[in-house]
């Protein structure tokens, strides 16, 4: 057994061992299976939710698009658009502000009493307001989506800038580096594991927020399927729901990961085996 | 002569703790309730519960729906909820049964005013708002049928495009323009006409599905291992809905005053209830006609519809209704 | 020193005085007079305290001197700038960036065409034995080496003056010679004009022309001593340590007032 498989062993071990006693104790009758179905009752329910809703008809197109045309496969989709839109407005706006206020005292003086107050409402306190203003379809969800990005990233955007070593600085300018170009080659990279930090968690609450936002205004997506699950009394489509936005969720962290990781390898912090 | 002074000291005594007695002898009963005008009089009961040795613990939802979870899971005995709600939790295994119909009516297809919609023909291209689950997407979608038309929750693909909301969001998704049309219940569908942004379309009626009924429902487990308690429950119904029939100016002020805290003015209240009824009586032609509707138009997707004769208890109610005097 | 030629830095009655946020003063620097010639070496030696840092970041513009006047390549100082290459102890080598592109760092600020800032990057890698490590980054290298990458980088601007602040005081004793001896080599090679601040005696006997040696708070001039012995010096000779009991001595004095203000401080 190599090392890498040994690894994998153990990391699955407690999984499978979860799941052996709850299989056990469902068909044991232990568990109303009303409230928590059994796995396999789950895994079969995710597959039917993966799977094309009818069988092949060439009449209807290609192979291919038969093949993605799975609710499951839709619903994630619209969820990652989701995600990504309102990732990519908040966490813009988190970016451009927040290196404007790492920068401007005076900006940062101005406007950290607002961002003060208004960080610590959480996304999900808007969702009343949301329709109003947004109406509804994506808009509302776009905006919630942003807001869960927006924070963090401007914090972590903020604080980056503000802690660049000013060694670095000075070095940058004894060799002739002034104005934007100090900005762009010497005070960005040097904010960049900060600002990397925010983005990581910007996404995570971007994720969180989507499924959240789903249940509110919208008709595809995870979070619509899982709402829509729970109002015609299938458990166990809510799981086979939460699961997919499980694995969805730890695939896109673990690509964000590397990502960040390529980009701060000369990052001490990073000397692990 | 001082054994007959502790006697008479120790019955003083029990007939001072008396009232704590008879709220330890006070059996509880656990409701889950809506906030809709016509379930006032199932509002009314915890407040002559007592009468009936009954402490009621009301929970109040959002919809039927949500209060079916509460159901498995032990923590509600008697709901009161659109009976399509009721149908779709026990196929999925709610153990309960109908007890009483308590109010009929209550639905309302209103249009955006400045869109002048006159029919359900109207709604053709048109976006529609409705909860999930309630008597409001059963009859929107029993009209919607009668009147040739298809539906889709999926924009651009069929004649109507159905939006799902939550109650609280659909008057502001009309009045934001969000949606063309809403089903809605009441007094809100009043609420929307007189406060200028909707018109009434059709109040959804005349379908051989007729009035929808809203049911209470028991557990079984209360019907079977508590009659005395069930039986109880259903004369303290019987007695709120006949005090409010009988008395209607009580009626009113308990649903303006307690229920919506004085947000419903009088003319709303009557016109609302001139579109709903309180009510005893529900019969299994009406549950099970119901169910065969709700698996003709799609609604609650039930794999297996229930059998209306064998959940339909009203042995209870009659009695009740006899006891009380009542028609 | 000739009369003839101007000085290529000059340091007339400079005077440096911070603000404590309590509004104390604190007097750096007081009445500074020096003169560095085009190719000399001139150490500025002293305990820690006597302002040594402070006068050479005024010179190389990062803190701008409250009193007296700095000239610097024939210009007044105002801001930082190319002409006055400084390495900091620290080493400050950008860790983002290989040992390749902070060397060429200086040079595409200039706007330098990309064969030409290649050829220079190579050939100054080549001189300081770095072409090895071209594409690594900063975290894998040794302090030494880091310094050897912060001279490079350095010396890729051509600049006639390069401040020198405490380069080797993070450095062990070998690496640290190692370095002392690249500095002269180049120093011979290239002619440019040196000014490093040390608090090491010996290293400053090793390099300088001249030594100028300065008081505790305030910093002031304390003396100036020149060193005609001939490179590479040894460091053995008599000489050599005649001149380091002589600076030792007035560093000491020094170094005691600076100890006795720390007591004071303290009680």
């Amino acid at each position: 057994m190599t090392a890498a498989g040994k690894r994998l062993g153990q990391a699955l071990l407690v999984p499978l061992a979860v799941l052996a006693l709850w299989e056990g104790l469902s068909r044991a009758g232990v568990i109303n299976p009303l409230i928590l179905p059994s796995p396999t009752k789950v895994a079969l329910r995710w597959w039917s939710y993966l799977a094309p809703l009818g069988p092949y008809a060439p009449a209807d197109g290609p192979y291919l698009k038969w093949l993605v045309s799975g609710e499951l496969l839709q619903d994630a989709a619209a969820s990652l658009y989701r995600v990504v839109s309102g990732f990519a407005i908040g966490g813009g706006l988190g970016l451009g502000l927040g290196l404007v206020m790492g920068v401007s005292s005076t900006a940062y003086r101005l406007l950290n009493p607002l961002v003060q107050i208004l960080r610590p409402i959480p996304p999900i306190a808007y969702i009343p307001l949301a329709i109003l203003w947004f109406g509804l379809g994506n808009p509302p969800a776009f905006f919630l989506i942003s807001l869960g990005a927006f924070f963090p990233i401007l914090l972590n955007t903020i604080a980056g800038v503000r802690n660049v070593d000013a060694i670095y600085v000075r070095a940058a300018r004894n060799l002739g580096a002034k104005g934007p170009v100090l900005f762009r080659r010497v005070i960005l990279p040097a904010a960049a594991p900060h600002i990397l930090t925010g983005v990581r968690v910007g996404y995570g609450v971007s994720f969180i927020v989507v499924i959240v936002a789903e249940m509110i205004a919208v008709n595809s997506g995870l979070g619509y399927r899982i709402l829509e699950a729970r109002e015609f009394f299938w458990p166990d489509k809510i799981l086979a729901g939460m699961i997919t936005i499980g694995v969805i969720g730890l695939g896109i962290d673990t690509a964000l990961n590397r990502l960040s990781n390529h980009l701060l390898r000369w990052h001490r912090s990073l000397e692990t085996s | 002569m001082t054994k007959v002074c502790r006697a008479l000291a120790a019955g003083a005594a029990g007939f001072l703790l008396l009232p704590a007695h008879a709220a330890v002898s006070q059996d509880v009963v656990r409701l889950g309730n809506l906030k809709f005008a016509h379930y006032g009089a199932v509002w009314y009961m915890k407040e002559i519960a007592p009468k009936y040795n009954l402490k009621i613990d009301e929970k109040i939802f959002a919809k039927g729906l949500d209060i079916v979870p509460g159901i498995l899971a032990g923590e509600v005995d008697v709901a009161a909820s659109a009976l399509d709600a009721a149908i779709a939790g026990r196929a999925a295994g709610a153990p309960v049964y109908v007890v009483a119909g308590f109010a009929r009516g209550g639905v309302r297809i209103v249009g955006r005013a400045d869109l002048g919609l006159k029919a359900v023909k109207d709604l053709k291209g048109r976006k529609v708002g409705v909860p999930r689950g309630g008597a409001q997407e059963l009859a929107l979608l029993v009209e919607l049928q009668k009147a040739g038309l298809t539906w889709s929750d999926k924009p651009g693909e069929k004649d109507v495009q159905i939006v799902y909301l939550a109650y609280a969001d659909l008057n502001q998704a009309l009045l934001g323009k969000n949606v063309d049309a809403i089903c809605q219940s009441e007094p809100q569908a009043t609420q929307a006409i007189s406060k200028g942004f909707a018109t009434e379309i059709v109040k959804p009626y005349d379908t051989p599905m007729g009035e929808p009924v809203r049911a209470l429902v028991l557990t079984t487990k209360l019907y079977t291992e508590k009659p005395d308690v069930a039986a109880r429950v259903l004369r303290c119904f019987v007695d709120a809905t006949k005090t409010f029939l009988e008395n209607p100016a009580l009626a009113e002020k308990y649903v303006r005053e307690t229920m919506f805290k004085g947000q419903l003015t009088a003319e709303e209240y009557r016109d609302a209830m001139s579109n709903a009824a309180f009510t005893y009586d529900i019969t299994v032609e009406h549950v099970q006609v119901t169910t065969d509707f709700m698996q003709k138009v799609g609604v609650g997707k039930m794999a297996a519809p229930p059998v209306a004769k064998e959940w339909v208890k009203l042995d209870l109610l009659a009695r009740a209704k006899k006891e009380l005097g009542a028609r | 020193m000739s009369a003839t030629a101007a000085p290529q830095i000059l340091v007339e009655k400079v005077g440096k005085i911070f603000r404590s946020p309590e509004g104390d003063e604190i007097v750096a620097l007081r009445d500074i007079d020096l003169a560095v010639s085009s190719g000399e070496f001139v150490c500025l030696l002293g305990p820690s305290g006597c302002g040594k840092s402070t006068l050479l970041n005024a010179i190389a513009g990062f803190s701008l001197p409250t009193s007296g006047r700095l000239v610097a390549n024939g210009t007044e100082v105002a801001e930082p700038g190319p002409d006055r290459a400084m390495v900091f102890q620290e080493y400050a080598l950008f860790p983002w960036m290989t040992v390749a592109k902070n060397v060429a760092f200086g040079l595409e600020i200039k706007g330098e065409p990309r064969e030409a800032v290649a050829r220079k990057v190579d050939g100054l890698l080549r001189l300081l034995n770095l072409s090895e490590f071209a594409g690594r980054f900063p975290k894998d290298l040794s302090g030494g080496m880091r310094q050897r990458v912060a001279i490079a980088r350095v010396l890729a601007l051509d600049a006639p003056v390069l401040l020198m602040d405490e380069p080797f005081g993070a450095l062990d004793a070998l690496t640290r010679k190692n370095l002392q001896d690249e500095v002269l080599r180049i120093w011979t090679e290239f002619g440019k004009t040196i000014l490093f601040v040390t608090h090491g005696i010996e290293e400053s006997i090793y390099l300088a022309d001249r030594v100028v040696v300065m008081t505790y708070r305030p910093g002031t001039v304390k003396a100036v001593v020149s060193v005609v012995l001939p490179r590479p010096r040894d460091t053995a000779s008599p000489e050599f340590n005649a001149l380091k009991r002589r600076l030792t001595d007035l560093v000491m004095e020094e170094q005691r007032r600076h100890e006795e203000d720390e007591i004071r401080q303290v009680i």
